[in-house]
């Protein structure tokens, strides 16, 4: 039930992509807006999803939060980021991240719900994963992670605005103002990761007695969380501090892929495969 | 929003000196966690430790001596990589130090306080974490033992070069259980733990994944477990019958009529030339030293070769008479797989994290006031492009 409702969800965020496409080739605004809400919609259905799917778990006699292996991870990453998207468009209105977000969310949760490769059953938790530090670990290192793709979008859009104050791009905002947003998201992004790199530390201190063995999925971590820090540094000096971070912005988006993708490729004890 | 750089000629403030110069620039500090970001993924990618001695082993001289020079198979532990480490941390302590008079200049006076010492808490935090990395390098333990059910053992082996480690108390394992949920998949490996200070039991205990157990300082995790083979052997001299059970690599003494042996299990087999199972054991007795194999199932071997103990004669469990020796049968039996550690820069590191964490979230809880605080006449007279939130 929990994988049904998880995998017609995907298709609102495809939707309420679409809606906002039209309205920005038409220039009707107020369907952008639509989109919006056929978004916070979506995210609705997919919250319904992961809650029954921690329900339905207690019913197969081994409840755990829906963290806990790949297909979970895709559904709660997919999660992440509409959230940081639907709190920054609620609340800010930047009115621009629906082009970027509503299509990463939806390519997160197809591939969870629609890939071969990816097992939506729901299993008992391994002895390495029965611990209270798994939820708290997941929980703050994802919403790290949808905060910091939010950012990259800013970024992105920081280096295509450039730095001509004649641009003719007049859909996507000035530049201080992306960057403001960029700085932000980053900062609430990092606080998460922080403490997400923190829990994890502590919980690999409880169960391999070791809270720092330089294994890849935590010296990727490492790197990642250097790059954001390099980033908030790098707006105290330098000359284009905007362009420098939003450069920053997209490495450091590649590195969250790597740390949470590429490591299975190498060898480690975080593997998901 | 931003911060002015610190520069002395405008403030007036004494000349410093290149170093200082150098180490209180925060461009140092987007340089050193680059080139540190780089490094550490260069670490990722070449194999490191136990696994480098494979690769290590097709290198030419010359890749040798330059993964070498750089220690890049222990990357993370290499000269360099600690400088770096070292050397960002002492930018740290600069930028601190250094920065501190430039924030009054920019900032008015409650946002100097307020915002230096959240910034002074955020950076103390990261310090301390690297002063808990540190003390765990240098003081910290990382030690491994295995413990075969019903067995006590004193020593732990150190993970970096295999040396044993003294524990100066004794471990007991009673028991090891390994249970499945029904798909198949672990649900549970735990050890029953006895931990005796000379040789009276002190503590008992089990040890779970994820539920490490502390006796002494020194704290033991469940790593892993592996089931090894016990052989349960029957000796016989003129009506008196022994029983024994052991494990490879154990030894019993046998004292009784005719004479007294000294027995070493060498190795215990499931299946001997399809021949069932049998023990290999290496007895001493005043005579010499002389192989015994004890097979459980000695007369279908008997069937197939009648004149077997003529041509082998250590097949034959009465070749040390007056002792006769028979197996009675093999048993599984685990050994658990303990982490043995003991860490002094643990708690020193979660201290630090602690601080990190919270001058994080009051710099943030902060942060609208302060903004406000400093927008009011400044923002006018800042060159903007208008928009913005």
């Amino acid at each position: 039930m929990n994988t049904t409702l998880l995998a017609g969800t995907p298709f609102v965020y495809l939707g309420a992509f679409l809606i906002d496409l039209t309205g920005r080739v038409t220039g009707k605004t107020a369907l952008s807006r639509t989109a919006k809400t056929v978004a916070a919609a979506g995210f609705c259905l997919h919250t319904a999803g992961l809650a029954l799917r921690w329900v339905e778990s207690y019913h197969l006699g081994f409840g755990h939060a829906p963290l806990s292996n790949f297909y979970e991870s895709l559904i709660f990453f997919s999660w992440a980021i509409l959230l940081a998207y639907l709190i920054l468009e609620f609340w800010k209105k930047p009115g621009i991240l629906s082009p970027f977000a509503l299509p990463a969310a939806f390519l997160l949760i197809a591939y969870a719900s629609y890939s071969p490769d990816v097992d939506s059953r729901i299993r008992p938790l391994i002895p390495a994963l029965q611990s209270n530090w798994l939820v708290t670990h997941v929980i703050t290192c994802f919403l790290g992670y949808g905060a910091f793709v939010i950012s990259s979008i800013f970024g992105l859009l920081c280096l295509i605005k450039g730095n001509d104050p004649l641009s003719t791009r007049d859909d996507i905002p000035e530049r201080d103002s992306l960057s403001l947003y960029l700085y932000r998201s980053v900062a609430v992004g990092y606080v998460f990761f922080t403490l997400g790199i923190i829990t994890g530390s502590v919980w690999a201190h409880s169960a391999w007695g070791s809270w720092w063995s330089w294994d890849p999925k935590e010296t990727w971590a490492l790197i990642t969380w250097m790059i954001y820090t390099a980033l908030l540094h790098h707006r105290l000096g330098g000359k284009d501090r905007a362009k420098g971070m939003a450069i920053l912005s997209l490495v450091g988006l590649a590195s969250v892929f790597f740390t949470y993708l590429g490591v299975n490729y190498l060898p480690g004890l975080h593997s998901y495969l | 929003m931003s911060d002015h750089s610190p520069e002395t000629a405008a403030g007036g403030i004494k000349k410093r000196t290149l170093p200082d110069r150098l180490l209180s620039s925060p461009r140092l500090t987007v340089g050193l966690l680059l080139v540190l970001s780089v490094a550490s993924i260069v670490g990722t990618v070449f194999p490191q430790g136990e696994q480098a001695r494979h690769f290590l082993s097709r290198l030419g001289p010359a890749a040798l001596s330059f993964v070498g020079f750089l220690q890049l198979d222990d990357l993370f532990h290499a000269t360099w990589y600690m400088f770096l480490g070292g050397l960002l941390a002492l930018n740290l302590l600069f930028c601190l130090y250094r920065r501190w008079p430039s924030l009054k200049k920019t900032l008015p006076p409650r946002a100097v306080f307020t915002r230096g010492l959240y910034r002074f808490v955020v950076h103390g935090g990261v310090l301390i974490i690297l002063a808990g990395a540190a003390l765990s390098h240098l003081f910290g333990i990382e030690a491994y033992m295995e413990i075969p059910v019903g067995e006590t053992v004193e020593q732990a082996f150190l993970r970096k070069d295999d040396r044993p480690l003294d524990l100066g108390f004794q471990v007991r394992c009673d028991a090891f259980h390994f249970e499945r949920y029904e798909s198949g998949m672990p649900k549970e490996y735990r050890s029953e733990l006895t931990f005796f200070k000379d040789s009276s039991p002190e503590r008992n205990a089990p040890v779970r994944v994820n539920q490490p157990v502390s006796f002494k300082g020194i704290t033991f995790y469940q790593s892993d477990f592996r089931k090894i083979l016990k052989a349960r052997l029957a000796v016989r001299n003129e009506g008196e019958t022994w029983e024994v059970e052991r494990l490879e690599g154990q030894a019993f003494d046998l004292t009784g009529k005719g004479m007294n042996l000294s027995v070493l299990v060498v190795s215990i087999m499931e299946n001997v030339m399809t021949m069932g199972p049998a023990v290999k054991l290496l007895v001493r007795s005043p005579e010499g030293c002389r192989d015994l194999y004890v097979f459980r199932d000695i007369d279908r071997f008997l069937e197939k070769i009648p004149d077997l103990y003529e041509r082998y004669p250590p097949f034959d469990p009465g070749n040390i008479a007056p002792w006769r020796f028979e197996l009675a049968g093999l048993e599984e039996t685990y050994v658990t797989g303990l982490m043995v550690n003991r860490d002094p820069g643990a708690p020193v590191a979660a201290g630090g994290a602690a601080v990190l964490m919270a001058g994080m979230l009051l710099t943030y809880f902060n942060r609208k006031r302060e903004d406000n605080d400093r927008r009011g006449p400044a923002k006018k007279n800042r060159p903007t492009r208008g928009g913005g939130p």
